[in-house]
């Protein structure tokens, strides 16, 4: 014992000269990690329920992936990479389809049987790595992403959708009526004529003059087959008195000569929204629309008349800040920055919707002979 | 005395080596068994997370599915696909009744499809309800639509009328350029559909009402002579043809600028 004793001492402080001592057999107390890293050097997982010989020689006989992880770890990088590809090609639809999904369970069939096989642990990590980040569900939410910031959700049509959706006139109408209807050109002329006369009889018995508004505007109709016809929604410039108009009598004498100039141009009597005692309006919507029900106090006056079967539709506003609360106000204050208006008086304006304008009428019929009897 | 001592020693030695095992051992299944109960205790958060994950995935997959299939006129898988975005609905959640809505529009089930949207519009929030305020309005000027052409023109009446509140309580800030962004038909001006609307309400409710009680108003909104009996017989044949002409064209928006085209 006391030899024992002795060679344990001489373990301390033998050839220590400018070196700390060795840790005792069995290491530090407390210090597990070091112990086990000095006795077996094999990592920690392989140890897991082996002696220390056994741990030893595994580290000893370290052995190489497998070739079925480095190939399953070959899938994984190779079906991301075709997700990559399909997204930026804006194949959402592929990418949520029965193909990719099955196609997925595959991959992940193979990343878990590489994780279960000893030598396919490592790759196989590597390839669930690459899969959690790179798969059907992350990938498909990226692409669905960028189609909804472009808007480009065509679906999977059918030739026949795809057909149906270059249709150039609008679902149900007959296209004929656009041919036989005003046209663009047509409602410009007519509203040029329409306006001319109002301004002047305007000006001439009540001295108010006027400035025009805004531009004209050709917005593309939808055909209700989800592509666009080639009828055009038809919003002719604005004209606006430049003095503010608050005198009731006023307004009222006013809408009377634009209601027999509207007549004398083939168009049906004005109606005015505004007025309880011919519209249909509730008197609650009427209030948040004109600022009241009683046409003395609100802020807005709108009347309206067409010519049917033609396409005008006319519309005379008085606007009256006097009338209107802060809100009116902003609201008017907004457009007047938009287009450049009066903040209040007399505004006229036709819209014509479905129309066609003459320069396409040739196309139009052209198309319209791949299309026999369809609308 | 040296022979004496060495197999001490070696034995000595060697259980130093197996007490070193079977310390090693010891410690290795006290780290086992730490790591087991670290993955039972953390197994709730794993879980939290798989699911907060894959509802955020689900979310994309759903909605697009939903809107592509709308896109094609499979308003039922639409609506199965939108339904998909209810499970967990936190996130966005007037997304879902207004996706179902919209297909249920697109599939004529209008009743219906104004209830899901009314649902959508109580869930939305900010700029949220402008695109389901432009939608609900315009189930709701279907419903009148499907109304007249039943022959009930009071009732027509009543859903315009119905409609006409809905866009007229929209707020200003729909107006914005931000609301624009949010807008689900990013192709149209959503103030200008919302303007659209609301015109196209006045006058259906106008003809309507005109319907009701030809002979009542006329007289008053019309300076010029009283016009005959044949006369009135026409304006109001004219009328009829006018408000069909409208519902035709209203049809014909399914899918258009004032059409719920589009459920997202």
């Amino acid at each position: 014992m006391v030899m024992d004793r002795e060679k344990q001492r001489q373990r301390y402080i033998a050839g220590t000269e400018g070196a700390p001592p060795v840790p005792p057999p069995g290491g530090y107390r407390g210090a597990k990690r070091q112990q086990s890293a000095y006795v077996s050097p094999a990592p920690a997982p392989a140890t897991a329920g082996y002696s220390a010989g056994e741990t030893a020689a595994a580290a000893i006989e370290k052995k190489p992936s497998s070739v079925f992880s480095r190939i399953v770890l070959a899938v994984a990088g190779l079906f991301a990479g075709i997700l990559l590809i399909v997204m930026i090609a804006g194949g959402t639809d592929l990418l949520y389809g029965v193909t990719m999904f099955a196609l997925q369970l595959v991959v992940v069939g193979l990343v878990v049987a590489a994780l279960v096989t000893s030598r396919g642990r490592m790759l196989g990590s590597i390839a669930l790595v690459i899969t959690l980040l790179f798969n059907v569900a992350t990938v498909g939410g990226l692409s669905a992403l960028r189609t909804s910031a472009a808007g480009t959700y065509d679906g999977m049509k059918s030739d026949e959708q795809k057909h149906e959706e270059a249709y150039p006139g609008i679902k149900d109408i007959d296209p004929q009526e656009a041919l036989d209807q005003q046209s663009v050109e047509e409602v410009r002329a007519a509203a040029a004529d329409l306006f001319a006369d109002v301004r002047d009889q305007v000006t001439a018995q009540f001295g108010y003059q006027w400035v025009q508004v805004g531009d004209e505007d050709l917005r593309p109709e939808r055909n209700g087959y989800g592509g666009e016809s080639m009828l055009y929604e038809f919003a002719t410039e604005g004209w606006a008195t430049t003095e503010p108009i608050h005198d009731y009598a006023t307004k009222v004498a006013i809408m009377d000569l634009i209601d027999q100039i509207v007549v004398d141009h083939g168009m049906y009597g004005l109606y005015a929204f505004n007025d309880p005692s011919e519209s249909s309006i509730d008197p609650s919507v009427m209030t948040k629309l004109y600022g009241s029900d009683d046409p003395h106090t609100q802020h807005t006056w709108e009347s309206y008349t067409e010519n049917y079967p033609d396409p005008m539709r006319f519309y005379a506003d008085i606007y009256d800040l006097a009338n209107g609360d802060d809100s009116f106000r902003s609201t008017r204050d907004a457009q007047n920055a938009r287009t450049g208006e009066p903040l209040e008086g007399l505004q006229l304006v036709v819209i014509a919707s479905a129309v066609l304008q003459e320069a396409d009428r040739e196309a139009f019929e052209k198309k319209l002979e791949e299309y026999p009897g369809f609308y | 005395m040296t022979t004496v001592s060495t197999e001490p020693s070696a034995q000595s030695a060697s259980a130093d080596a197996s007490a070193a095992a079977s310390a090693l051992l010891a410690s290795n299944r006290k780290r086992r068994r730490i790591r087991r109960w670290i993955a039972i205790g953390t197994l709730p958060l794993t879980l939290a997370a798989l699911l907060f994950v894959g509802k955020l995935l689900s979310m994309y997959a759903f909605a697009h599915q939903a809107i592509s299939a709308y896109v094609v006129d499979d308003y039922a898988g639409s609506e199965a696909s939108a339904h998909g975005q209810e499970f967990l609905n936190w996130f966005e959640p007037f997304k879902a009744p207004f996706n179902i809505g919209t297909a249920l529009a697109g599939a004529e089930k209008l009743p219906e499809a104004r209830a899901e949207l009314e649902k959508a519009l109580e869930l939305a929030h900010g700029l949220e309800v402008c695109t389901v305020r432009i939608n609900l309005a315009l189930v709701i000027e279907r419903q009148g639509d499907a109304a007249v052409a039943d022959g009930d023109g009071a009732a027509g009446a009543e859903f315009y009328g119905e409609a006409l509140t809905i866009t007229s309580e929209t707020p200003e800030e729909c107006n914005s350029e931000d609301a624009q962004k949010q807008s689900s038909d990013p192709d149209r001006d959503m103030q200008q559909t919302k303007e659209d609307t609301e015109d196209r309400l006045k006058q259906k409710q106008q003809e309507q009402e005109q319907q009701q009680q030809p002979e009542e108003e006329k007289p008053e909104e019309q300076p010029e002579p009283q016009p005959s009996e044949e006369k009135l017989d026409e304006l109001k044949e004219k009328l009829e043809q006018g408000q069909q002409e409208r519902d035709q064209r209203q049809d014909g928006e399914d899918g258009g600028g004032t059409g719920t085209d589009k459920p997202w």
